[in-house]
């Protein structure tokens, strides 16, 4: 068993491998299958609470992983502020070669779903060695 | 202190091996798990190099914990035999509703094999992907 505490290397060799025989549009056709397939769990919660589902997804799954971050909820908008990606820590402290593009996941992945239900989505990418960036959501008017 | 671990992610990774499989055959997903195997378990295999079986029951004991498995390790001289009776993995996949690749045990398969290959061990894995269980045995070649 490929532990959960493992998975992101080998999430991240995937990446990797798909790349180097298949090219980067290997890479994001993975990244579009996970969100339609995988995510399907924050697709319901957007869908049926919209920023009250992002606040209950987000915080299940980065208390899960024991993630360094602030997040700010409105009525019409979202925010996570993560000061220190766990993923990126993970990958930091065991000395695998870093897949370069590896923080483009969490913008396509999320993206596709929180759009879909009448939102701005931007992941702005402060510092992609410290793991650091800022998720934001608004309502569209 | 939050003990508990992300299991969503054996989902994740079923998907990927769905994924693997659907767009590019078995044989490259064979093909990642060994990168997998060769890439993310240097330090296992590092340190059971140095020390022997003992790090790998270490290793066990500390994963299977962490992720509330049931099981059993038993280690004389020369063989190690981790006998799992409930798969963590497995069990989560299940109990949450997420979709389990028909071959989830290949990782299991494929990865103990880099490791025994590159420790000079022999391995086995008999797995019951149903029961959610498996025996897994490493042992040291005559």
């Amino acid at each position: 068993m490929i532990s959960c505490t493992e998975f992101i290397l080998a999430y991240n060799e995937l990446f990797s491998f798909l790349e180097e025989n298949y090219g980067k549009q290997a890479v994001i056709e993975f990244w579009e299958y996970i969100s339609e397939e995988f995510l399907v769990n924050l697709d319901r919660l957007v869908r049926e609470k919209g920023i009250k589902g992002m606040e209950e997804y987000w915080t299940h799954t980065l208390t899960e992983e024991k993630a360094d971050y602030e997040m700010t909820v409105k009525i019409n908008e979202f925010e996570i502020y993560m000061k220190k990606c766990p993923s990126i820590d993970i990958l930091n402290n065991t000395g695998v070669k870093k897949y370069p593009s590896y923080c483009e996941h969490c913008d396509l992945l999320y993206r596709r779903i929180i759009e879909r239900y009448g939102f701005f989505y931007n992941i702005e990418f402060i510092d992609r060695e410290k793991g650091i960036c800022r998720l934001t959501v608004k309502k569209r008017r | 202190m939050n003990t508990k671990v992300h299991k969503d992610f054996h989902g994740a990774l079923s998907c990927a091996f769905q994924f693997l499989e659907e767009r590019y055959g078995k044989k490259d997903l064979q093909k990642f798990l060994e990168r997998v195997g060769e890439n993310c378990y240097l330090n296992l295999i590092n340190e059971v190099k140095s020390n022997g079986l003992l790090a790998l029951e270490e290793y066990w004991r500390r994963i299977f914990t962490l992720e509330e498995g049931i099981f059993e390790v038993e280690r004389n001289n020369d063989s190690l035999t981790l006998k799992v009776k409930r798969c963590p993995a497995i069990t989560h996949l299940k109990e949450v509703g997420y979709p389990i690749y028909k071959d989830f045990c290949i990782q299991t398969r494929i990865v103990n094999n880099i490791i025994a290959r590159e420790t000079n061990l022999i391995c086995s894995v008999e797995s019951n992907q149903e029961e959610a269980c498996c025996i897994q045995k490493f042992w040291r070649a005559k």
